[in-house]
């Protein structure tokens, strides 16, 4: 399956340098972020100059794979060129990052706010050349 | 220096009208507030257009809806701010007339939604947000769960913001929507998203409105008894480091404070409230926001029937976005197109009596990291 899609085309991320999926298995994707060397705040996604101190000097760090969900929705009128019904929310990180996010995994009985997420890249959809288009995503972590 | 004041004002219907034009709309309501003025447009030395260009339409419209009056070379400013263009051209007009540089200024908001067809407002794909399906009614819907969670407001205190607001709607001619309706029908309309329904959330649609603003010193020659702008503030939003709080809006929050304290009109003072309610929840955190109650008692608010047409303060007596409609650029302007009819006690059916002072409260545009865009506060008094 795999195979026949690599040749169909290329699996490509909705925007770069959101994201990382280290070659190991099982994968453990992560977000990658920017904290500032001068004050210490972090950001998501990557800024090259610091909001609070405007310094210049941001080095990327992986985010937690975990976090608390903040609030959610499922949404059943799509925003054009996407299929409904689909779930976003905001998951906070360890780090004091407030995440935006597309959620996964999900049924109509296991989201909450206050639950347990982790982090996984997958599917959002295709591109104009035929590639996959990924993106990461947050689903209730089981158990 | 004396205060700024609005002599005339004017609106079209709001309501769907895509065989008609920007510019048509437009003229339809500077000429209604030209008017009600009993202003020679001719004599107008400066125009502020709000407009939000939607799909690329309305570059210089201001300049284009000028030029069919025939009034040229005068300065001209487009201004867009999302949901808060117009007010924030009606902060323009009051900034420059305030410092001496005008006294005679047209102010028109306009938008024409119908002729991008159905559906939620297109996202803008460079927010990471937008590109990964954030829509308007899926924010508000988050911000909704939010507060339910935290303050234990209940879906029916938000329906009963679009009850009462579609009833006073009613009342308005001017209203795209002029139709009471009940808990039952807002619960079982679509979901749009989880937990809001259609009914919860504001109409897209086409309309303009105007005002004739100017210094006190040439509102002495038209009028006796003009309105005054007491306050107008235009803030923009925090940037916290990506921790949004959802359940309030720190920007409305100081546009009100900032307000509050230069035009000496708190919060207990005022008359009547038109806000920014393109949800029911926005309405609801507004209350709060606006320092109508505490922080998580918007609900109550609701329950109590203290913001009703007949309660201790009337909120969004014009049928606010939710049934009056909201045609983006027009809606700040006929925010304060509407105090000002009621401040002159000209409502109609839906007369607050009595009013003295007013608030208008606009918030524009869900962009990545921010609270939301722009946000404007207009206190009018009499
Ligand atoms: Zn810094």
């Amino acid at each position: 399956m795999k195979e026949e899609r690599d040749s169909a085309g290329r699996t490509v991320p909705i925007r770069e340098g959101l994201f990382a999926v280290p070659g190991e298995k099982p994968e453990r994707p992560y977000l990658l972020g920017s904290r500032c060397r001068r004050c210490g705040s972090v950001y998501f996604p990557r800024r090259a100059v610091c909001a609070n101190c405007l310094g210049e000097t941001m080095e990327e760090i992986p985010l937690s794979r975990r976090g608390r969900l903040y609030t959610y929705t499922i949404v059943r009128y799509p925003a054009p060129g996407l299929r409904a019904p689909y779930a976003v929310g905001y998951v906070d990180l360890p780090e004091g990052v407030r995440v935006f996010s597309v959620l996964t995994g999900w049924d109509d009985e296991n989201l909450g706010l206050g639950i347990d997420m982790e982090l996984v890249v997958e599917r959002f959809g295709e591109d104009a050349e035929g590639n996959e288009v990924q993106t990461y995503k947050f689903r209730p972590l089981q158990g | 220096m004396g205060d700024v004041c609005v002599i005339g004002v004017g609106m079209t219907r709001f309501g769907k009208f895509p065989e008609r034009t920007l510019t048509d709309l437009a003229l339809e309501a500077l000429l209604n507030a030209g008017r009600d003025a009993g202003v020679d447009l001719k004599r107008i030395q400066a125009a502020f257009v709000g407009h939000v260009r939607q799909a690329g339409q309305g570059a210089m419209l201001g300049q284009r809806i000028m030029r069919d009056i025939g009034v040229t070379g005068i300065p001209v400013l487009n201004v867009e701010n999302i949901c808060s263009s117009g007010s924030s051209a009606v902060w323009c007009a009051r900034g420059l007339i305030s410092s001496g540089q005008f006294d005679l200024v047209a102010v028109v908001g306009v938008e024409q939604l119908s002729i991008l067809g159905k559906g939620v407002i297109p996202p803008r794909r460079e927010d990471l947000e937008g590109l990964q399906g954030m829509t308007l009614p899926a924010y508000f819907a988050m911000v909704a769960r939010r507060h339910m969670y935290e303050y234990g407001t209940t879906l029916e205190q938000l329906a009963k913001v679009s009850v009462k607001n579609h009833k006073n709607g009613c009342l308005n001619p001017y209203a795209q929507y002029r139709r009471e309706i009940t808990l039952e029908q807002i619960e079982n309309s679509a979901m749009v998203a989880d937990p809001l329904t259609v009914l919860h959330c504001s109409p897209t649609g086409d309309g303009a409105a105007a005002a004739i603003i100017c210094s006190e010193k040439v509102a002495r020659k038209y009028t006796a008894t003009p309105v005054r702008i007491a306050a107008s503030v235009l803030t923009s939003g925090t940037y916290n480091g990506n921790w949004r709080d959802l359940t309030t809006n720190d920007q409305t929050k100081r546009a009100a404070g900032q307000a509050y304290e230069t035009s000496g009109i708190g919060p207990e003072d005022l008359d009547l409230i038109e806000l920014h309610d393109c949800f029911t929840i926005a309405e609801v955190t507004h209350y709060e926001n606006l320092g109508l109650c505490r922080q998580g008692d918007g609900g109550a608010l609701i329950d109590q029937g203290a913001t009703e047409l007949t309660g201790k303060i009337p909120v969004n007596p014009s049928g606010g976005l939710l049934a009056k409609g909201h045609p983006l650029g027009a809606t700040g302007v006929a925010q304060i197109v509407e105090i000002v009819w009621q401040l002159r006690g000209e409502a109609g059916d839906r007369q607050v009596p009595g009013a003295r002072t007013g608030l208008a409260h606009c918030l524009g545009g869900v962009i990545d990291g921010l609270d939301l865009g722009a946000c404007t506060v207009h206190i009018l008094k009499k």
